[in-house]
């Protein structure tokens, strides 16, 4: 037999599993997308009848511990801590933990807040670095600081656990400015469901374009950048399509580390956050799932998609490739870490359907796609490419893709309504198209680099270039 | 054609249909998003046009000493009548912050225009979440008779339409309904209650008596025990001391410390002497809840117990100790600096950081 032949049996063979494959993916987006679409009518009507006030006013809403780890983030964590003690919730308290910032993160947090150091007994619930300090702003009760050696993202959000009063604690990151009434929303579902609730995911959507002013997002437009763009698209299918799917079928696997809320006691008992992950809010929320099935505990766990966090997203390609790299090796890790749950039916619908997916179609997407476009370039150099296949294959591959991405497109545009101007929809739905044509294929390129990087790169923050939020009242366009 | 070569091209075939209908599906997704969004919107500038147009006429009506029958009369003539669905919202606006008289012309503006049975026919054919709405609405327009109805749809098995019949139950407030609600309560085994809760601590004079001889009944549910004694701590009622001292020597340490919280929420001294014993409980977090109630009804006698409690193993019953002691004035604030030479390390610290919190709390309170 040829080399030739050879070749051309396993181009055939690659192009059938290829196929089959695709089949499989989009058919589990189909379903997510349906269950997200009913959840998203469900929840439009809901919302007429849930008065936040009653919330708010509530002597049984529970108080809530926000987390704000931060490392060097002078450009952006005045304005963070200022949104969240601008908050509207009956009883909460603001816990900053510095990590080791090597910038003046510390001492802009001293200055504006007029920060008193205290001695505060800390207990170790869960593991984490040396804390220096706890500090107390004499103008805002509910301000806490901590200062610790540097352990890294997970480590600080450990100390903060730590540190915290409060039954149910709220991650968020530094550069994120979250909506006046967005903790209300997001724990709404502890309120309702107080013995099984442990855990809630809220949206987060994209600041870049939007204006900002005092710490308060006023008008939400998109922006310029191709970059941004194609991110907002993106984080609108993950979030309004595939969380809230994922959510509304009980099998919701990512709670975001920039916006979640969680039972702080089912925290320490899974032992907190990983240390050596870069993707420890998709670990913990794992592990949550794991020890709880473990326990036959009833439990649930929601995405709500109202309640919304806005950050910025990268907007260079250098960036925005490190932040894919991180995620997939994130991903890579929770899912290894974890891997007795995958096909196990002790896990139920996590094991047998959350799990597989996530493995199968997140984990190792990337790197099947980049093999069949490779195989497509070895069908071409052989002589084995079937132009109209080819062709026709794409463009129900892209069409497909764009499907999905319009019904996100739909929910934003007829449930939530973000995005007031019917300007910003259309370009939505043009970027629809637009991501399929480079965009796809580089994420794909990046997320199968996180493999090499997943055994040579050593766990740190990843840090993003921020412009910024006090320097600016409108968000980019980007300065380079 | 070989069959190999049929089979390609009809597979061609059909993926060429494929990628032809879904394209196709893509155009009407486009132009489906932009006609709903422009009808949508277009609806909802009109009715927020009609309802500016309304609202100084309804306004006037409601403030001027009209009586029901006039305020309909005035609505009839002064507004058109497809201005009805904006006027509805307008309405329904107004009573959710009207009280008194003015919400009572409002219930009977409600039924003569016909809103009411409106919303009872949704309630009884349509669609879950229309049902909830219309239940939601039944509610705020205080309907008496819309009782039985709402009554009939809290056996749905829908959270929202349940919900929306309780909240609308709590609202209209006749003994009927409030029995309604403590029935659905006795028996609902989801423990969605804490909706029920906030639909309670909507009326709790109105639920209070009830509650209380519930809990002097007794229910063998634990978890709805725990609710039923968290409502009781939360309305504040000091008649419902006797019965929570009562959980306080509970056998299920949960229920213990949830009825040391209720205690401290009451704020009835009459309780400082059994809260004072409660230090002793063999349990983490009843001591800690009978810490934290001591000093929230600041029962000075027990600060020698609270001192004692400094040394206390759990680190919980330390904390609330020294916070209990921190609110007891000048007696507390001694006995608390007692604390900072102790030779335990943990007892100094719990002690040294309430003194500098509330060292820096009292500075913040002065300037």
């Amino acid at each position: 037999m040829h080399f030739k032949d050879i070749a051309g049996s396993f181009i055939i063979i690659l192009n059938l599993l290829i196929f089959f494959y695709f089949a499989v993916l989009n058919t589990v987006y189909l379903v997510l997308f349906s269950a997200a679409f009913l959840e998203a009518k469900k929840y439009a009507t809901r919302r007429k009848i849930v008065d936040l006030y009653e919330v708010f006013r509530s002597p049984l809403t529970p108080s809530v511990s926000l987390l704000i780890p931060a490392y060097d983030e002078e450009a952006g964590v005045l304005e963070a801590v200022k949104s969240t003690l601008m908050l509207r919730y009956p009883h909460f308290e603001v816990i900053v933990i510095n990590d080791g910032s090597t910038d003046r993160t510390l001492e802009l947090l001293k200055e504006r807040y007029k920060l008193r150091r205290i001695t505060k007994v800390v207990q170790l619930r869960v593991p984490c670095n040396t804390i220096r300090g706890v500090y107390i702003s004499t103008e805002h009760e509910n301000l806490v600081v901590v200062d610790k050696e540097n352990g890294g993202k997970s480590d600080a959000l450990n100390a903060g656990i730590n540190a915290s009063r409060h039954d149910l604690i709220c991650s968020i990151d530094a550069d994120s400015i979250l909506e006046p009434d967005a903790l209300l929303k997001v724990a709404r579902p502890f309120i309702e469901r107080p013995l099984d609730t442990v855990a809630v995911g809220g949206v987060i959507r994209i600041v870049n374009g939007c204006e900002v002013v005092a710490g308060n997002v006023t008008k939400v437009e998109l922006p310029h950048s191709y970059w941004a763009n194609v991110q907002i698209v993106e984080y609108l299918r993950a979030f309004l399509g595939g969380r809230m799917g994922w959510s509304a079928l009980r099998s919701l696997l990512i709670i975001s580390g920039a916006f979640g809320i969680f039972d702080r006691s089912v925290v320490i008992e899974v032992g907190g956050y990983r240390r050596d992950t870069v993707g420890e809010d998709m670990d913990l929320v794992v592990r949550m799932h794991r020890h709880l099935r473990e326990q036959k505990r009833k439990y649930r766990m929601v995405f709500v998609p109202d309640p919304v966090c806005w950050t910025e997203a990268p907007q260079k390609y250098g960036e925005l490739g490190r932040q894919r790299d991180r995620w997939q090796r994130g991903l890579i890790e929770s899912l290894t870490g974890n891997l007795r749950m995958l096909l196990n039916p002790r896990y139920g619908v996590i094991g047998l359907f959350a799990m597989p997916y996530f493995f199968f179609f997140e984990m190792l997407g990337p790197v099947i796609e980049l093999l069949g476009y490779a195989a497509v370039v070895l069908a071409v150099v052989l002589g084995y490419l079937n132009y109209q296949f080819f062709f026709l294959f794409l463009a129900l591959a892209v069409l497909y893709g764009v499907i999905v991405s319009l019904i996100a497109v739909y929910l934003e545009g007829i449930a939530f309504k973000r995005y007031p101007k019917l300007g910003s929809l259309l370009k939505m739905g043009l970027y629809c198209f637009i991501e399929n044509l480079g965009y796809r294929q580089l994420n794909s390129w990046w997320r199968s680099k996180a493999y090499f990087t997943y055994f040579t790169r050593k766990r740190k923050w990843g840090k993003s270039v921020r412009i910024g939020y006090k320097q600016v009242s409108s968000y980019p366009p980007p300065t380079a | 054609m070989t069959g190999a070569g049929l089979f390609t091209a009809s597979i061609a075939m059909s993926v060429t249909y494929a990628v032809v209908g879904l394209f196709a599906l893509v155009i009407l997704m486009f132009v489906v998003l932009i006609v709903l969004r422009l009808v949508g919107e277009r609806r909802e500038r009109i009715l927020e046009g009609r309802k500016e147009e309304i609202l100084p006429v309804v306004y006037e009506l409601l403030t001027d000493d009209s009586t029901a029958e006039e305020v309909v009369a005035g609505l009839r003539s002064g507004i058109p009548a497809h201005y009805r669905r904006a006027l509805e919202q307008v309405l329904l606006e107004n009573a959710r912050v009207l009280k008194g008289r003015e919400l009572e012309i409002l219930t009977v503006v409600f039924e003569q225009l016909g809103y009411v049975d409106e919303d009872i026919a949704t309630v009884q054919k349509s669609r879950n979440l229309e049902k909830a709405e219309s239940a939601f609405h039944l509610g705020t327009m205080r309907t008496a008779y819309a009782v039985p109805y709402l009554v009939s749809i809290l056996s749905s098995s829908s959270p929202e339409v349940k919900f929306s019949a309780l909240n609308a139950l709590s609202k209209i407030g006749t003994p009927e309904a409030i029995e309604a609600v403590m029935d659905y309560l006795a028996v609902d085994n989801e423990l969605e209650t804490m909706r029920v809760a906030e639909v309670i601590l909507e009326r709790k004079q109105a639920f209070s008596p009830y509650l209380e001889k519930w809990l002097e009944r007794g229910e063998p549910d634990v978890s709805r025990l725990e609710l039923l004694i968290d409502l009781v701590g939360v309305m504040k009622d000091t008649s419902a001391v006797e019965v929570l001292l009562k959980y306080l020597s509970d056998p299920n340490p949960t229920v213990r410390a949830k009825s040391a919280r209720a205690l401290g929420s009451v704020g009835d001294m009459r309780s400082c002497d059994r809260l004072s014993a409660a230090l002793f409980d063999t349990d983490t977090a009843a001591r800690a809840e009978a810490a934290s109630a001591l000093g929230k009804l600041q029962c000075t006698d027990a600060i020698p117990l609270l001192k004692a409690g400094l040394v206390d193993p759990a680190f919980e019953v330390k904390m609330n100790c020294a916070l209990a002691l921190s609110r007891m004035g000048e007696e507390g604030r001694a006995a608390l600096e007692d604390g900072l030479s102790a030779t335990e390390k943990q007892e100094r610290g719990v002690v040294a950081e309430v003194i500098e919190v509330q060292n820096v709390r009292e500075g913040v309170k002065a300037g």
